[in-house]
């Protein structure tokens, strides 16, 4: 099943490569060194058996490789995946016991510790085919909030889709996301509940307000195509032991996912809602979970 | 029509020249078990007692639940408790054969144009029991109303007219195909038993109920069709050959659990291998004493059908084919998805088993007791609709309680979620355990 998700995200990981040259592959490589690394240690320490061979450590670091930018400093890698390892998976019971996504829990502890090192992000180079998108100069929620909407009036849906704009590593790609997802999808490992509502509720969400007033909001299909948005209804938000698992509890989150996201992007603080929208729900996910399908033969015997 | 749930199921590559079951002569000890569903029998013959095959040996004070006959002709040489298949203990009794004791079997003389009601009490008379598990024995399952008797008028589920009788030639489980077999070698015995249904049960519309497969078994719509037997294929997915699943399936109604009763919905469903039990009993009063069982995953992975009187030994009976489990290190009594592994060859093959079924090394998959994963592989695919991961851990940490609320008896032990686990817990064996318990604290108190 991990490894299935391991190959689920070898077309963001190229997608990656093929933007942002071998930084990018320098980045997920500590990432996924310091993941394994920290579990191996850890369970050595507290006498554990060691579960590095299921795959989930590995699974977490390129995750969290691919949220990074490629200029961010080497040891800030380091060290959110070690919070991610540790306090996000381990202090709660590792595997499956941990009630928050450990790869947004190690990366909201960097972000909101070290925001001003994360502020960079590379144009964007194609290896090859592709000509450098040059309609941005900073991420598209970036230009959005600092010369609203007329700054990204003029780029292309298709840089948005295929990833040429700037960004971090994993997220620029809506093309690669969707084959890892379509992948993922094939085998069964997620369904299409959590990833559908939560893109769905996000597009619905943005065309309200944009309906509203298009001169101010962006166009819905802007927010679904631009920063952590597909990589968080496909990776981030379907992670196991963290999203509910009835087709109800499925829905409501990645509504729940959706509309937080919207919230936080118009209204919030920061640029990107999907992480702090994804560790919400995932802490609603218990709530959700206690609303019970209706049990078959669940009927009024004769009496 | 709802869609249930499940998992697709291929359908097994049914070699039918194959189907030819194996008679296995037995010259060891036979154990046949007394304890029903129902409440245990009482034994009708004493220590040293010399029996022949078909002698009742063993009765239901009541009349109920199946009545217990001497399989093979020999000398009663203990009534002691012993261990069957699903690991429960009950008295047995054990007969030595002996060809010199064989008379002729006990047959019973029949009447022509008997009324339903001495009809159903010959057919209860053979002891005829059943492979899946019924909320009630055979024949009382499917008899109308009206012919059945006293110790079950009170009963409200039983007094409702049988709307429709699914006659089930699907097979329980994946990496069985005994059912199939049957049907396709012994469809004749199936169409001539109907009519002997039909009486017994005074229903309406009899299905015939079969795997969704191209022209298999040949002709069949057309040969059923002159008993005015309506054919259902079936998807094919597992476990839509369970009774519950098999009675929604056909009559669109939910069965309602955890009592299973398909009556009182107005179903009742018989499978092909006790319609043929029927037949023989209602035409030749001949009472069930031999079954046929499927033994596969032997060395060379094939399977093999053979047919032993009933209580005979597994291991006498391993020991007697050939291609024998050398190298098995699991023997599964009951098939793959609803078996009982056993830690013993010595258990007797009682007539509710189907099936046994053996790994070598590299095929047992081992249980871990990682914890759950939570990742609601096995809420998805539950038939029943429960979440079997709470269960599992309810179950597993003692909260017997808090399962049972959450419907714990409601699960039917399809073994999909321990099929479908990735962290490879034994959901099966704590699910199992959680109901156990239940049953035992409540016969303490």
């Amino acid at each position: 099943m991990i490894y299935d998700t391991l190959v689920a995200l070898i077309p963001a990981v190229f997608a990656g490569w093929y933007f942002f040259g071998w930084a990018a592959i320098q980045i997920i490589f500590i990432c996924v060194i310091t993941a394994v690394a920290t579990e191996t240690l850890w369970q050595k320490l507290t006498g554990r058996a060691l579960t590095v061979k299921d795959g989930s450590a590995a699974v977490t670091g390129i995750l969290f490789g691919l949220i990074l930018s490629p200029m961010d400093p080497w040891w800030l890698a380091v060290l959110g995946t070690f919070v991610a390892i540790v306090v996000g998976k381990h202090l709660f019971g590792g595997l499956g016991n941990h009630p928050f996504s450990a790869v947004l829990v190690g990366w909201t502890f960097i972000q909101i510790s070290y925001r001003e090192l994360m502020q960079d992000f590379p144009f964007p180079a194609p290896k090859f085919l592709l000509e450098p998108g040059k309609y941005l100069a900073y991420p598209p929620l970036q230009t959005l909030w600092e010369e609203d909407v007329e700054g990204i009036i003029d780029v292309p849906w298709m840089d948005f889709f295929v990833g040429n704009v700037p960004g971090s590593i994993g997220t620029v790609s809506v093309l690669a996301i969707l084959i890892g997802g379509a992948y993922l999808l094939y085998r069964r490992i997620i369904t299409w509940h959590i990833p559908v509502s939560f893109i769905f509720s996000v597009w619905i969400f943005a065309f309200i307000m944009w309906r509203i007033d298009p001169a101010v909001y962006a166009n819905p299909t802007f927010h679904v195509l631009s920063g952590w948005v597909m990589i968080g209804a496909f990776f981030l938000s379907t992670e196991k032991g963290t999203s509910p698992v009835t087709v109800f509890g499925m829905i409501a989150y990645g509504i729940g996912c959706g509309v937080l996201t919207m919230i936080i992007r118009i209204w919030g603080l920061y640029l990107e809602g999907v992480p702090f929208a994804i560790l919400l729900m995932n802490a609603a996910t218990p709530l959700l979970d206690r609303i019970r399908p209706r049990v078959v033969g669940r009927v009024e015997e004769i009496a | 029509m709802k869609r249930l749930r499940g998992i697709r199921a291929a359908r097994p590559l049914l070699d039918v020249a194959r189907f030819q079951p194996k008679k296995i002569p037995i010259s060891k000890e036979i154990f046949l078990p007394m304890g029903t569903p129902w409440g245990d029998l009482t034994p009708l013959v004493k220590i040293h007692d010399e029996v022949t095959a078909g002698q009742m040996i063993a009765r239901d004070e009541m009349d109920l639940a199946p009545s217990l006959h001497a399989s093979v002709s020999g000398v009663i040489t203990a009534i002691k408790s012993c261990n069957v298949h699903a690991h429960a203990e009950t008295q047995c009794v054990v007969i030595r054969p002996d060809e010199k004791a064989a008379g002729e079997p006990v047959r019973a003389n029949i009447e022509a144009g008997e009324s339903p009601k001495d009809l159903a009490q010959r057919i209860s008379g053979a002891g005829i029991k059943d492979i899946d598990s019924h909320k009630w024995p055979l024949p009382w399952r499917i008899t109308r109303p009206d012919a059945l008797p006293d110790a079950l008028s009170s009963e409200p589920a039983l007094q409702q007219p049988i709307e429709v009788l699914i006659v089930n030639g699907m097979d329980r489980q994946p990496g069985v195909s005994l059912r199939s077999g049957t049907l396709e070698s012994r469809g004749k015995d199936i169409l001539e038993s109907i009519p002997f249904l039909k009486k017994l049960s005074g229903a309406q519309r009899i299905c015939l109920t079969v795997h969704d497969a191209p022209n298999f078994p040949t002709n069949i719509e057309s040969e059923f069709a002159s008993q005015s037997v309506e054919v259902i294929r079936c998807p094919n997915t597992y476990p839509i050959a369970l009774v519950p699943m098999v009675a929604q399936y056909v009559s669109g109604k939910e069965v309602p659990q955890p009592s299973g009763d398909t009556r009182s919905v107005g179903v009742a469903v018989i499978d092909v291998i006790s319609a043929i039990h029927v037949l023989e009993a209602a035409r030749d009063g001949q009472p069930a004493t031999q079954s046929t069982i499927q033994i596969s995953g032997m060395t060379d992975g094939s399977a093999q059908f053979v047919t032993v009187p009933e209580g005979a030994l597994l291991e006498d009976v391993l020991s007697k084919l050939d291609g024998s489990a050398r190298n098995a290190v699991k023997a599964v009594v009951g098939g793959p998805f609803l078996g009982y592994a056993q830690y013993q060859l010595r258990i007797p093959l009682t007539a509710d088993i189907d099936a046994v079924f053996f790994q070598d090394q590299q095929e047992v998959i081992r249980y871990s007791d990682d914890p759950c994963i939570n990742c609601g592989f096995c809420v998805r695919t539950c038939p029943m609709a429960l979440l079997p991961n709470e269960l599992s851990k309810y179950c597993e940490y003692g909260k017997f309680e808090k399962a049972e609320e959450n419907d714990l008896f409601h699960c039917i032990e399809c073994g999909i979620c321990a099929y479908v686990c990735p962290a490879r817990r034994p959901m099966v064996h704590l699910l199992r355990h959680g109901k156990h318990e239940i049953l035992a604290s409540r016969t303490e108190l």
